[in-house]
């Protein structure tokens, strides 16, 4: 009886290490994005900086050889784990997080999970290569007498207990602020950019905390069974635990628990007790063939997994009191323009801040702190793509507080400029000027902090973030915002979570979208997610706005509603940038006027002036 | 707190809780552990009468991945014995049977499953393997079940361990290195190049064999570790023969020695005489090194020293006729690997025959005496020799198809080494003139 | 210093093969802007079925290659339409995709495994005489190989100069919606550059397969460390760039084999590392903006 209860309490130990270390990659991945293929080396580094902490110094005269051999009480060998996984981590994360794309950081950290199993091996004063290290003692397995059975339910409880930690770690910090920034990350790196996201840095700090995380289970692993070898870390079990979130569920932590027991627990261990058809080989193939079916089926049909990451239903948290009576629907259609004004009229205390709609009782002090218009100045500025000149010298300067239309036939180069400016991309040569200071440049999640907010030409909502969630991801100054802010817990955050949901909310409310509060960016129509795409970046507190084509595929009700709210923005002094094909948009918004065209500027004025000029009337006839 | 969370915080809770509380029972019994919980469930009784049930051998290796053809060697030694063994009327009238479990070469894995093995095999009365990989974490389990355990590990760390459940069936490696170093300069080498990989044994085996050769008066010209699999070792094979040594003496994997061999006979327009250690003999390494050189070439100059066994004899035919029954590669007939595992799985037989106990609390301590060698002791060759010599009130020397394999104080074999050739035309490994005992050392 | 002109010859061979798998890996990421990491699992097939052709059919080692390049082009195509475009018209975002070409490496390797087994095999290739030249040593077969390297990217060379197709290709490569907005039929440059990438993978896998001697189920998979190693040369996605990156990392791997020979992965790890620190899209990144939408 009692071998069936060391086998449970096994299989008990096995689920707990394996949920902690799904917890570890659900944060990595699920909720940060990051494609961590490198990770089961993490959880081997646990096992071995636990083992090597744990152990004496190597016994030369049986020829065993590893490094430290500090010999110190538990728990320090599992904290020395979480220390070695995140500096591994970090490490890594240097130059496997630098390029842009995904899938090429996952490429580089598989490769680098398998260089990390040659060197191991060959480096065998490390860890003493393959034949590993061996003779762990188990936690207090002397000095408790329980025996062996009561150590294995000893074990089980220690196991749960750090499980316990684990979660209220892993809960702590993806129900944060932080957390939203990174699943922001997740969604959109380069909107969340744009929004003053420093994607880097953040990817690098769920990375490192996952590494941890992932380490520590790797401790508790080899305290359990006393041994490690390169043997037990194969880059292939990487996949399998990546397996197991995709089918528990992304993004949460339950989800990641049910991966663990359902692909690590059952699918993994029921094939054993079905008799054998079939060679080892051959079984083992099927099995692991099955695996690769088993993720292309849930991509396919469930890409959410079985437990999908729940929806914040942040409305609920809305402050009393900042709602808004939302301006009633006339039951006449009527004119876009005069419900525009009606807009207007019903709102008669509303201060006019820079950014636009802005809650009654914040108004005024928004107002005090606002700084005054700001000053955008671009000198020949230059950048190139396979021999072809996208923006040739260009220089031009935008009246402060006026919104400026910058028009020019296709290829003109306009979107670029707007890019070079918001610093997506790096100019070949020329300034980028805010306020006088040369930010040329600099990145856009700085270009951001300093209040250039560009949206983008295809609608870059986060689309797994509600739209409240996607309004108060791109508000700056949260406490909660960053990793340690987040660590601080919720009360820390509530204060200003509080207040940028009154903010939001509203935003939402002056544009009319309250009822889609609680609702997926992703889902959205077309026109609606344009209006998120606005109002989050007037959530972002922009100094300078650079809008990228805003009215591009939006029904002409819409459009004049995004005139409407373009106009007040430009009468609350904001200075905007507006890139646009909509001409009569263009007329109705925009004090002035800069055409390119081949990435020269070729003229300025207004619409009027512009009109009667030969070269630009032959430039959009000839472009 | 949300409701998610309260929930989650029990289920911790509750199962450390419910852990704790059963720690504390289990200890508050556990002067009753040692003896009831000492086998598998199902445990069998102290005496071998009542009922016929058979008995389990659990053949615990990886039968996947680049160790699998250990679990191979292993699988066919427990049926081959078992067939011996139940045509003999089995074990006090138990039949024994064979089951498998692969722990996949994963020390990690193969935790669980020899758990499993313990709760599912029925009158579990020894264990045979696991590998090397994989013994550092299921040995203590086993030893907590007190299950003997056979194995043919090679790692000398092993060398003075002292659990009464561990049964090396083969040589240490700590030997193999001297043999292979006074092999070598025996047949007349002084300047060697040594090329291991840098997993495997290298780690045990380069230092001493260094040591052996150079106290036998013979200089290394070069030596190299290699990494296994990569796609090239020209230039390390360039450095070798630059050394112009007069023989390869090491240890490579299959795939590795394949590339290696196949590119020193390119460079060189043919081979150089290659000495290898028991590596070469397993099942996998001849299929890959054999056509990528050419079989003749390998024939001519490959050699690998590994423990001798009888290769002939009512021993080895008997081990050889049981092979042939259970359709196993005739290939592994001459493997002594598979030979020692046989033998030691009778031996247990016989063990627990001398002891009239299935109970391995009780019978584990006879396990030496069975091939023990003691003046007045009967030969015998067979398992049924063995039954019937025992039947007769006699005192046994169980010398099988590997030889005598007579068990050191900390449960070692030390067995004589031979050198091995490979033959086209009996598409196997034969061997040569054995090595003198503890050759080299 | 012998020594080392030595390794110089050995490591152009391995740089051949190198070219061959890495020029097919980033040109296919280029056009299609996918990072498929069933390559190696492709390169793996293709091996197979020269074997086959070579044990069943009795063709000699460089018919065997073609239907191991054919076969190469076939399994490249099939998985494109039939498992991979299916993905990404569903929207599958980009990084999702690389678990689908993980899936698709899994089953190809497991299902090659069921097949073959677990055991080694080779083509069984004579040896030849020892051919050397400016001190450095080759045999017929390995200068063949070399000859073939240089031919295949002489010819993707003439293709992108000079023909329509490889225009195209280019083209997409560098801003797909734009090709295909001065109608460009993208599909069809897609479908070319999956056969062409195929087609490389099967010489490289063939030729990897000869180099080694004996070759299993997991050969091509262990060899997307080099590949990627020297495709990040160029700015993945630039043909150019990944030969390059075979030639430094071919020689520097084989001359650092004289100091070291666990030196040998060491080194195109470190070559891959110190590229990404310093230019973290490729050493040729100023060509091309990567591209956030696939095309494939």
């Amino acid at each position: 009886m009692s071998a069936f209860l060391s086998y449970a309490a096994t299989l008990l130990v096995y689920l707990g290490v394996n949920t902690i270390a799904c917890w570890g990659l659900n944060l990595q991945f699920g909720v940060g994005g990051v494609m961590n293929f490198a990770f089961i080396l993490y959880q081997a580094m646990g096992a071995y900086i636990t083992a090597v902490l744990t152990l004496p110094a190597a016994a030369t005269q049986v020829d065993e050889r590893y490094i430290l051999g500090w010999h110190l009480p538990w728990p320090l060998p599992l904290a020395g784990a979480a220390v070695a996984g995140a500096a591994l981590a970090l490490a890594v994360g240097s130059f496997a997080l630098r390029p842009a794309r995904r899938d090429f950081q996952a490429t580089v950290m598989l490769v680098v999970s398998i260089i990390a199993a040659t060197l191991v091996t060959s480096e065998q004063g490390w860890f003493n290569g393959s034949q590993g290290l061996f003779g762990i003692p188990q936690p207090f397995a002397a000095s408790l007498g329980l025996g062996i059975d009561g150590y294995y339910w000893f074990f089980v409880a220690v196991t749960a207990g750090a499980a316990l930690v684990a979660l209220l770690g892993t809960d702590l910090i993806t129900s944060s602020p932080w957390a939203r920034k990174l699943r922001a990350m997740r969604e959109n790196a380069d909107a969340a950019a744009a929004l003053g996201v420093n994607v880097r840095a953040e990817s690098i700090k769920a990375y490192v905390i996952g590494g941890a995380i992932a380490a520590v289970s790797g401790g508790l692993l080899v305290e359990f069974i006393g041994a490690w070898s390169p043997a037990a870390w194969g880059t292939g079990e990487t996949f399998i635990f990546f397996v197991a979130i995709i089918v528990g569920g992304l993004g949460n932590n339950f989800g990641a628990f049910l991966g663990a027991f359902l692909v690590l627990g059952v699918f993994l261990e029921l094939p054993t007790y079905l008799p054998q058809f079939a060679s080892a080989n051959t079984e083992e193939s099927l099995q692991s063939a099955a695996i690769g079916v088993l993720i292309l089926a849930f991509l396919w049909f469930r890409p959410q997994g079985i437990f999908p990451e729940r929806r914040r239903r942040l409305s609920r948290l809305v402050p009393a009191g900042v709602t808004e009576p939302v301006v009633t629907q006339p039951t006449v259609v009527q004119s876009a323009a005069t419900e525009s004004a009606a807009l207007v009229r019903d709102r008669p205390q509303e201060q006019r801040g820079p950014a636009g709609a802005v809650p009654r009782t914040q108004a005024p002090a928004a107002a005090a702190t606002r700084a005054p218009s700001a000053r955008l100045a671009v000198s020949e500025l230059r950048r190139g793509f396979g021999g072809v000149n996208a923006v040739d010298r260009l220089s031009f300067e935008l009246v402060p507080g006026q919104a400026t239309g910058l028009i020019g036939p296709n290829g003109a180069g306009k979107s670029t400029a707007l890019k070079l400016i918001a610093g997506a991309i790096a100019p070949a040569g020329g300034q980028v000027l805010v306020d006088g200071t040369d930010v040329t440049g600099q990145p856009a999640y700085k270009m951001a902090r300093l209040g250039v907010i560009r949206t983008f030409q295809h609608t870059s909502e986060f689309a797994k973030l509600t739209v409240l969630e996607n309004l108060i991801a791109a508000a700056p100054e949260q406490p909660g915002g960053t990793l340690g802010g987040a660590l601080l817990g919720r009360r820390h955050a509530r204060a200003r979570q509080q207040e940028l949901l009154g903010e939001a909310w509203a935003l939402l409310a002056d544009f009319q979208l309250t009822s889609l509060a609680d609702t997926y960016a992703g889902r959205l129509s077309g026109g609606q997610r344009r209006l998120v795409e606005i109002m989050r970046s007037l959530m972002a507190r922009p100094r300078i706005l650079l809008l990228d084509e805003p009215m591009a595929g939006v029904n002409p009700t819409l459009r004049l509603t995004i005139e409407e709210h373009m106009k007040r923005l430009r009468d609350g002094g904001l200075t905007m940038l507006m890139v646009e094909h909509e001409l009569g948009s263009v007329e109705r918004v925009c004090d002035s006027v800069i055409v390119m065209a081949q990435g020269k500027l070729l003229a300025t004025g207004t619409m009027a002036e512009l009109r009667g000029n030969q070269e630009v009337v032959s430039a959009y006839l000839a472009g | 707190m949300t409701l998610m969370r309260k929930r989650w915080l029990a289920a911790c809770a509750l199962t450390a809780a419910a852990s704790i509380t059963a720690a504390g029972c289990s200890s508050s019994s556990s002067g009753g552990s040692a003896g009831a919980t000492g086998s598998s469930g199902g445990t069998a009784q102290a005496s071998g009468a009542g009922g016929t049930y058979p008995l389990t051998a659990g053949v615990l290796h990886a039968f996947t991945g680049q160790n699998a053809f250990f679990g191979l060697n292993a699988q066919n030694s427990c049926k081959a014995a078992a067939v011996q063994i139940n045509a003999a009327g089995g074990i006090m009238g138990h039949p024994l049977n064979c089951s498998d479990y692969d722990t996949k070469g994963d020390p990690a894995d193969a935790v669980p499953v020899t758990q499993r093995m313990l709760v599912s095999a029925s009158h579990l009365v020894m264990v045979v393997g696991p590998d090397g990989s994989d013994i550092p974490s299921v040995l203590p389990v086993l030893e907590q079940a007190k299950v003997p355990e056979l194995n043919t590990v090679g790692d000398p760390r092993y060398d003075t361990q002292t659990s009464p459940d561990f049964w090396r069936l083969t040589p240490s490696d700590s030997t193999q290195a001297p043999a292979l170093a006074y092999y070598t300069r025996n047949q007349g080498y002084t300047k060697i190049a040594e090329v291991f990989t840098s997993d495997l044994s290298a780690q045990t085996t380069t230092t001493p064999f260094q040591n052996t050769f150079s106290k036998l008066g013979g200089t290394i010209v070069k030596a190299l570790t290699v990494t296994p699999d990569t796609t090239s070792y020209q230039t390390e094979v360039a450095a070798v023969l630059a050394a112009h040594p007069q023989a390869i003496v090491g240890e490579m994997d299959a795939q590795t020695a394949a590339t290696f061999l196949s590119e020193m006979r390119q460079q060189h327009g043919g081979l150089i005489p290659v000495i290898m250690t028991q590596r070469a003999i397993q099942g996998d390494w001849e299929p890959a090194v054999g056509p990528a050189i050419g079989v003749p070439t390998m024939a001519r100059y490959v050699t690998a020293i590994a423990p001798a066994l009888q290769a002939s004899g009512t021993a080895f035919t008997a081990f050889s006729t049981a092979l042939t029954s259970i359709k196993a590669n005739q290939f592994q007939a001459k493997n002594p690997f598979v030979a020692a595992t046989y033998d030691g799985i009778v031996t247990v037989a016989l063990a627990m025959d001398m002891a009239k106990s299935t109970d391995p609390g009780t019978f584990v301590a006879d396990i030496p005496k069975v091939t023990a060698p003691a003046s007045g002791a009967t030969v015998v060759a067979t398992y049924a020799q063995g039954v019937a010599a025992l039947k007769a009130g006699k005192t046994i020397d169980y010398v099988g198809a590997a030889g005598a394999m007579v068990f050191n104080q900390y449960g070692t074999a030390n067995r004589p080494y031979a050198p091995w050739t490979y033959s086209a035309a009996a598409h196997n490994w034969l061997m040569g003139t054995l090595l003198p005992v503890n050759a080299g050392l | 210093m012998s020594q080392i002109v030595l390794s110089l010859g050995f490591g152009l061979v391995t740089a051949s093969i190198l070219a061959l798998g890495a020029v097919g890996f980033t040109l296919q990421f280029g056009v299609t802007n996918l990072f498929n990491l069933a390559f190696g699992e492709t390169m793996t097939v293709s091996a197979f079925v020269a074997y086959l052709a070579m044990v069943s059919l009795h063709w000699n080692l460089w018919w065997a290659m073609a239907a191991g390049g054919a076969a190469g082009m076939v399994l490249s195509l099939l998985i494109s339409r039939l498992v991979y475009l299916p993905f990404l018209r569903r929207g599958t975002s980009q990084f999702a995709m690389v678990m689908v070409t993980v899936a698709v490496s899994f089953i190809l390797k497991n299902v090659l495994q069921i097949f073959s087994g677990a055991t080694y095999y080779s083509y069984q290739l004579p040896p030849e005489r020892p051919i050397r030249i400016l001190g450095m040593v080759f045999d017929a077969r390995q200068l063949t190989i070399i000859g073939l390297a240089a031919a295949s990217l002489l010819g993707l060379h003439l293709l992108f100069k000079y023909t329509r197709l490889g225009k195209a290709m280019r083209a997409t490569s560098d801003n797909g919606p734009l090709a295909r907005s001065v109608g460009i039929p993208t599909d069809r440059v897609v479908s070319a550059a999956w056969l062409l990438s195929g087609l490389f993978a099967g010489i490289a896998g063939v030729a990897l397969a000869v180099d080694l001697g004996t070759f299993g189920s997991t050969t091509g998979g262990s060899y997307l460390l080099p590949i990627v190693a020297a495709a990040v040369f160029g700015s993945v996605g630039e043909p150019y760039g990944a030969v390059l990156g075979a030639l430094v990392i071919g020689l520097a791997s084989e001359v650092a084999a004289n100091y070291d020979p666990q030196l040998k992965d060491v080194v195109a790890f470190a070559i891959l590392v110190l590229v990404l620190l310093l230019r973290p899209d490729g050493l040729r990144a100023g060509r091309v903006q990567m591209r956030a939408e696939v095309t494939a």
